[in-house]
């Protein structure tokens, strides 16, 4: 039986079956419109069953340096070199960085190559169980510092900018704090800071959950705890909703695109060594160490007050991972005199890689970091 | 006021029958902790004689059979609890749900009854209610006691595990966690070591040259 079929014959109806004929175009256009979604369902699922072959972090690069724990990647530049200083990416280790160069148009990493700055980003690796005892320490002190010492040596330069996003932010700071001498500018995106003003959710879990335990219990902290812990967040609108738009939307490419690489990021999670994260919960999110100076890394204190050099902070007024206030208080921390923070209606991830961020972050960041740069 | 009376009707009727059918949840869990204890002090009983080698490990194995029957005890109720916070959210936004629905379906707006209006209700509703909820410190602290039970539980397995393993002669957790030490503390020496001698040999090409 075809659809038409239910449909009614106006040529022999009389007028007073007009009511029958409105219930058989009611359910002929029901029944169109079940076929129409589950011939999008069937599609979104031939979609989502190829979605691990989306491909990402296209930007050209050279790997400068490998090692176990992190890879050094260099982007070759896209228009002529000018800003002087080199400006080194780093990443958080929540995740991985190809959110930095998602796809072309939505690319942190080439609006800054195409802005004349001569870029690296250091790429962190899984650690294994083996890797459990690795600390802050080792992620400053040695993995940074040595990409910090790499980019000097290449570029023939006394120093560097250090730009980071979100955990990166936070070791960018620290870094900056315990080596300011080979430190630039320091350009951070959503740092963790003063988690006392955090009130995420987030925050709000980590406040009652003993780290210890749980580092002498599974060692590194493995994705499946972050997942839980990142579907506590906005659970409905960003979790169950997606979905439906993505059914919804499941013609329009570059929507199904853009979803695809999104979500191939917030499910690519490798485990976090286990010392680093009981350091950053329980030292820098519990008792706010980092805040009141107090965070001991590699048997240093950290003094947030010893930053001069240039700070620009950026925030995004919509973040549901990190309080824009958290990460306000660097700026109150810091000695610096050429101090900015700029604030975006914007969420954490929209903040990097969104088309929003394209036309209004971007810009103003190039801008700012150009004209300390030379 | 419905549930206050009604809360206070099942407090006034526990009052009156106490010996009834239903189980007191903190009773129990003090009954099954009496129980627990009881075992456990029974396996530190002394031992005397060439028995006492031989049964020190069965004791051992024993006591934390007994807290890991505490633990995983615990880990009911706080499960219990959960579940409890999870269910309440739930039902509020449905509350809602069918509250805000039935408003829209009663103003005479004829696109009211679309699927488009429902869904956003539910969606917003099922935001709010759970997101009330993670925010809650209550919340929280079941959540963090629940993780902690369960580190807890995995300890003790580990522990039986590796008891199991020394019989094999098989290097323990323990002992790898102690090589993974001294091998990331060795890394951290050879880097150091490294660039100390980077440095000199910097300085002695420069006295050379100079």
């Amino acid at each position: 039986m075809t659809l038409e079929t239910l449909l009614p014959d106006n040529t022999q109806s009389p007028p007073h079956q007009k009511r029958i004929e409105d219930g058989y175009t009611a359910a002929y256009k029901f029944v169109l419109e079940l076929e129409e979604i589950s011939r999008k369902l069937e599609k979104a699922k031939s979609i989502l069953h190829a979605a691990g072959n989306i491909e990402v972090g296209n930007t050209p690069h050279e790997i400068l340096a490998e090692t176990r724990m992190y890879r050094l990647l260099h982007y070759r530049p896209l228009v002529s070199k000018t800003a002087k200083t080199p400006l080194l990416v780093v990443y958080a280790l929540i995740n991985k960085s190809y959110i930095l160069d998602l796809q072309p148009d939505r690319s942190w990493i080439r609006s800054l190559l195409s802005q004349g700055f001569d870029v690296y980003l250091i790429d962190w690796k899984a650690p294994t169980q083996a890797d459990k005892y690795t600390s802050f320490d080792d992620y400053v002190n040695y993995y940074i510092d040595d990409c910090v010492e790499l980019v000097r040596r290449r570029n023939s330069t006394d120093k560097v900018s250090l730009h980071g996003y979100c955990m990166g932010a936070t070791m960018s700071a620290i870094y900056s704090s315990l080596h300011e001498e080979k430190v630039r500018n320091l350009a951070t995106i959503a740092p963790v800071i003063d988690t006392e003003k955090d009130t995420t959710v987030l925050a709000n879990f980590s406040r009652h959950m003993n780290f210890d335990k749980t580092f002498e219990s599974i060692g590194n902290l493995p994705p499946q705890h972050l997942y839980a812990s990142f579907s506590a967040l906005k659970p409905f609108k960003q979790g169950v909703n997606k979905y439906y738009n993505l059914v919804e939307n499941i013609d329009n490419e570059n929507f199904v695109e853009n979803f695809l690489r999104i979500e191939k990021w917030l499910y690519d999670t490798p485990p976090i060594a286990g010392e680093t994260f009981r350091q950053w919960l329980k030292d820098i999110y519990q008792r706010n160490l980092l805040f009141i100076n107090e965070l001991k890394i590699g048997g240093v204190t950290v003094d947030l007050s010893k930053i001069k050099i240039p700070l620009l902070n950026i925030i995004a007024e919509e973040d549901h991972l990190v309080s824009p206030q958290c990460s306000a208080s660097l700026n109150d921390a810091v000695s610096s005199t050429d101090k900015r923070i700029m604030r975006f209606h914007t969420g954490h991830v929209g903040l990097i890689a969104s088309i929003y961020s394209q036309n209004n972050v971007l810009p103003k960041v190039g801008q700012w970091l150009k004209s300390r740069s030379q | 006021m419905v549930s206050e009376q009604t809360n206070n009707n099942n407090n006034d009727n526990k009052k009156e029958a106490p010996t009834g059918n239903t189980i007191d949840p903190v009773q129990f869990g003090e009954e099954i902790n009496k129980m627990l204890g009881i075992w456990s002090e029974l396996s530190k009983l002394p031992t005397v004689g060439p028995n006492h080698a031989y049964s020190e490990e069965f004791r051992s194995d024993v006591q934390d059979f007994v807290n890991l029957g505490r633990v995983l005890f615990q880990l009911q109720i706080n499960l219990n609890d959960y579940w409890l916070m999870i269910s309440r959210a739930s039902l509020r936004a449905q509350m809602t749900i069918s509250n805000k629905s039935s408003e829209k379906y009663n103003s005479n707006d004829g696109s009211a009854r679309s699927f488009e209006i429902y869904r956003k209700i539910m969606i917003d509703a099922l935001e709010e209610s759970f997101t009330g909820l993670f925010n809650s410190s209550e919340f929280a602290i079941v959540y963090g006691k629940l993780l902690n039970n369960q580190m807890d539980a995995l300890k003790l397995v580990q522990t039986l595990a590796e008891k199991n393993l020394k019989v094999l002669n098989l290097p323990t957790r323990s002992e790898m966690d102690m090589l993974s030490r001294d091998v990331h503390d060795l890394k951290k020496n050879v880097h150091d070591l490294r660039n100390k001698l980077e440095l000199l040999t910097k300085n002695d090409t420069r006295n050379i040259i100079a």
